[in-house]
């Protein structure tokens, strides 16, 4: 978990303390940089070509004329609009409803006593480390006989129960000192007091990374949907493109231009949040 | 008045088999400063966390004038607490601090509108009006510890507790902010409670000290009776700076002992004859160039020069060291053998057990 102590020299500071180690870091980091954005423009230009100068050999990187007929296939005639809109959604109502009652958990676990407190949280540790995919017929049968199959609930409801988020606030309430909260008791705070006025307000940076986190895994999650969901109206971004495969021949401009197009909205989220990431210092945040 | 502001009888704070707090029985009374002193661990703190309402009493009642406050919640108790640390909200200014506890009340009897002018008198009453706009993080510890004050004080309650709140500074800092303290108390006029582990704070605040080791009461009185009287050899030990010279002796019958060689008079009963005894003697207690009565001679092992005093280290045979104090006008040449007279009262006699004969 994430300390805010205020360190020594960042190690980004003391890379750069010398020539060598400059240029060290800069190959590195060039090399990463490649290795990390060429699919990405490999989808891009695959995006841009249509049928016939796909499987051109050498491909070339750039067309030599720009085909936009994926995209507007795409639009036309798949739920790509509707299902980025049930993604955005699912993965909205999962990421407020999870910050509210997973803050709730973690101010129990963290600030209140009560018996059994410690293997009620050793439990919910175990349970992490309980795969996806162990759960997936199990839910599937919960699910179905609540008659909750084909509906946003079922997409919602399972992925609340994800211990991990709690865990994650505890520890960062848990460092807090505990004698601001006795101090707001003593003014005469309630406990509900204590966490909207006191905790949640210190723990700031934990929330937004907790929410981030929350909402890239729903927004990268697939198994599940896959199994959830079977409307084509109904389903999220990850399950609605592989569906675009479903037919004897691949379109693979199609696939990609929706690949390329689903990764903006979690592009601009962390791109919005990314100060939250990079900043050296997360105390900054915490005193504030 | 007829209740005492807080009292707490037969209290008792166990954490499973151990004992942090034992069968204590205390009474504060309105507009008293009483301190508790003690070495660390003692289980101060944890009596103002029950008297909080922050730790449960195992075992007795606590009530706060006059009511039982056992099974009331923190907020009901009219009690104001400052923190070791100060506890202040770093995302909240010195303003939103001091006025939280006027607005955080579900009944609160103050107004919304009366808000402002109280934080504003608290802060006047602690010098800190210039500060109200800043966090806390912007401040020195000496303002942080007055945000505390006024934050505890704004209130108005019928008592406050006070755990070390001036451990954190410096020593100049320390001994204006004693001043200033108890003036405040005496302003306020509520019943006080003082936690601290440093022997001066508790002789020069209190009106009454009680004295804590491992949990149980050692002694309760003003702070002149705690320093003539100590009641046991661990708070002769503990009160009185610098320590108190603890000597093997046996005693001559009558109110008579013999430290080594010495036979000193005292003002206890030492009977029976033969008995093992520990003498007490205080440095500071020693008198110079008097001859005759109850008078231990040696000679000097070590001096040391502390500006105002010298203390001295004698050897005054069968193996016993004692420490004495000479101001610089009792300064006679560098001797190198000496005798100190200590006053029948100043001789301090404890029994086997430790208590005060
Ligand atoms: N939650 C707890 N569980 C177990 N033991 C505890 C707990 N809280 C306190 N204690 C023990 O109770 C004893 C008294 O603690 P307390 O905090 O009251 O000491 P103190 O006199 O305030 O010391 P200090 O001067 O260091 O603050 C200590 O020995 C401590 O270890
Ligand atoms: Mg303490």
């Amino acid at each position: 978990m994430p300390h805010f102590r205020r360190g020594a020299s960042s190690p980004v500071e003391s890379l750069k303390s010398t020539p060598t180690m400059l240029l060290v870091s800069y190959v590195l980091l060039c090399f990463a940089a490649i290795v990390s954005i060429t699919p990405f423009l490999y989808i891009l230009s695959t995006s841009l070509k249509d049928t016939n100068s796909l499987f051109s050999y050498p491909p070339d990187w750039i067309p030599e004329q720009l085909f936009w007929g994926n995209y507007a296939k795409l639009f036309e005639q798949t739920s790509f609009v509707r299902w980025t809109l049930n993604t955005l959604g699912v993965g909205i109502a999962i990421t407020g409803l999870k910050l509210v009652m997973d803050s709730m958990a973690a101010f129990a676990l963290a600030k209140l006593r009560f018996r059994g407190k410690a293997l009620l949280t050793t439990f919910l540790l175990l349970l992490v480390a309980v795969p996806i995919a162990a759960l997936v017929v199990p839910l599937f049968f919960v699910v179905r006989s609540m008659g909750l199959l084909n509906t946003y609930w079922a997409l919602i409801l399972p992925a609340l129960a994800n211990p991990l988020g709690i865990l994650m606030l505890r520890s960062f309430m848990v460092s807090l000192p505990e004698d601001l909260d006795h101090s707001a008791r003593l003014d005469g705070a309630s406990e509900w007091k204590v966490l909207t006025q006191i905790v949640l307000p210190l723990i700031k940076p934990g929330l937004v990374v907790h929410a981030i986190f929350t909402f890239m895994l729903q927004y990268t999650s697939f198994l599940w949907p896959l199994v959830a969901v079977q409307s084509d109206h109904m389903q999220v971004l990850t399950v609605g493109i592989s569906s675009l495969k479903s037919n004897f021949v691949v379109d693979w401009g199609l696939i990609s231009a929706a690949s390329l197009l689903a990764t903006i909205p979690i592009t601009v989220l962390f791109l919005a949040l990314q100060r939250f990431f990079l900043s050296q210092n997360l105390s900054a945040a915490l005193k504030h | 008045m007829a209740t005492s502001a807080i009292s707490f009888r037969a209290v008792r704070k166990s954490y499973g088999d151990f004992h942090a707090v034992e069968k204590l029985d205390l009474e504060v009374k309105t507009g008293e400063f009483l301190v508790l002193l003690g070495p660390s661990g003692c289980g101060k703190s944890t009596i103002l966390k029950m008297l909080a309402g922050i730790e449960a009493p195992s075992a007795g009642e606590i009530k706060v004038d006059g009511r039982l406050v056992n099974y009331t919640l923190p907020r009901d108790r009219n009690v104001a607490m400052v923190f070791q640390n100060y506890a202040l909200y770093p995302h909240m200014t010195v303003f939103e601090n001091v006025a939280y506890p006027l607005k955080s009340r579900r009944n609160s009897r103050v107004s919304r509108s009366e808000v402002p002018r109280l934080v504003k008198q608290a802060a006047e009453i602690v010098e800190i009006s210039d500060q109200l706009g800043k966090h806390p993080e912007a401040l020195s510890g000496g303002q942080r510890q007055r945000v505390a004050l006024a934050r505890a004080i704004v209130r108005n309650p019928a008592v406050f507790l006070m755990d070390e709140p001036l451990s954190n500074l410096d020593a100049q800092l320390r001994n204006t902010m004693r001043q200033q303290l108890i003036a405040l108390h005496r302003r306020m006029g509520k019943a006080t409670i003082y936690v601290t582990h440093d022997q001066l704070e508790a002789m020069t605040m209190a009106d009454r000290i009680v004295v804590l080791n491992a949990g149980t009461v050692q002694q309760e009185g003003t702070p002149e009776e705690v320093f003539r009287k100590p009641a046991n050899q661990f708070v002769a030990g503990f009160v009185g700076h610098p320590r108190m010279n603890f000597l093997e002796a046996r005693s001559l019958g009558g109110s008579a002992v013999k430290i080594g060689d010495h036979a000193m008079e005292t003002t206890a009963s030492t009977a029976p004859p033969e008995a093992r005894l520990t003498v007490g003697l205080r440095p500071s207690d020693a008198r110079f160039h008097h001859g005759g009565e109850n008078v231990i001679s040696g000679h000097v092992l070590r001096s040391e020069f502390t500006g105002p005093d010298i203390f001295l280290t004698l050897d005054i045979g069968s193996g016993l060291k004692i420490e004495v104090r000479q101001t610089n006008d009792q300064r006679s040449s560098s001797e190198e053998a000496l005798s100190v007279a200590f006053q029948p009262d100043d001789v301090h006699v404890f029994d086997k057990r430790g208590n005060r004969m």
